[in-house]
């Protein structure tokens, strides 16, 4: 996977692109973690280059998002693809996480 | 060539390492690519094979990479099948219930996702037991 990040005035943004499956999660986990670690209520995890996730990235956000929850913070998503919205969808996941179609919708 | 009566069988053998997942993906997607499905289903046959086939290197191998995980793709008469068989860790699919999705948030619950996506994405799914130590998963999707 690859990762960038970056601050706007609303949130901290990981950009967050390739394949998230059971080699890649843990890089992805250990991430989102230190992100949420270093204190940031606001992040919003842009998936605009993101090509596929299965469920072991899933659960990386289910526990990122109970995590953040117990420090009163949110964890918003935008520019999902396609296929990658439709996996949300099946999995319930559109109902946990606040949902920007795209990056300049979530930002303004 | 006549596409309703086109079938075909072939095999993958990897080790049960998360880094073979990509391989097994694409050996997916060529097989159902080839089979005529659409390019939407072809990436909910993908993610269910996936699915089953972290579950083998996850609860069957325990993440060891040194397992064995046998891919089969069979195509014939408008039915895609997917056999993955492993020789791990005997995996009782009654021991994991469907998760119910609104309580699964409730709780935040964690496991268990992964089969819901296999049975949600596919026709069918089955777990047997080949022999004492052989398990395997059967995944099904018909061409509608």
């Amino acid at each position: 996977m690859q990762f960038s990040e970056e601050r706007t005035e609303k949130f901290y943004v990981l950009n967050a692109g390739g394949r998230l499956d059971a080699s890649t999660s843990s890089s992805f986990e250990e991430k989102l973690t230190s992100i949420i670690d270093s204190g940031e209520k606001n992040i919003l995890i842009n998936f605009k280059n993101l090509d596929y996730i299965s469920s072991m990235g899933l659960r990386v956000l289910l526990q990122a998002a109970k995590k953040i929850k117990s420090n009163q913070g949110t964890i918003s998503i935008c520019d999902m693809k396609d296929n990658i919205l439709e996996v949300f969808d099946i999995a319930g996941f559109t109902q946990v996480f606040q949902i920007y179609k795209s990056y300049n919708e979530a930002v303004s | 060539m006549n596409v309703i009566n086109k079938k075909f069988e072939r095999e993958l053998i990897v080790k049960s390492s998360t880094d073979n997942l990509s391989i097994i993906r694409e050996f997916t997607k060529t097989a159902a690519v080839e089979s005529g499905f659409s390019d939407e289903t072809v990436g909910k046959i993908i993610l269910a094979v996936d699915e089953a086939c972290t579950n083998v290197i996850k609860h069957a191998y325990k993440y060891s990479p040194e397992g064995e995980i046998l891919i089969t793709i069979n195509f014939e008469n408008q039915k895609f099948t997917i056999s993955i068989t492993d020789e791990g860790t005997r995996f009782n699919p009654g021991n994991v219930p469907d998760p119910d999705l609104k309580e699964y948030h409730k709780q935040k619950r964690i496991g268990g996702l992964g089969m819901f996506l296999m049975k949600k994405l596919m026709d069918d799914v089955k777990y047997i037991n080949l022999s004492e130590n052989k398990n395997q998963v059967v995944l099904v999707k018909y061409i509608s």
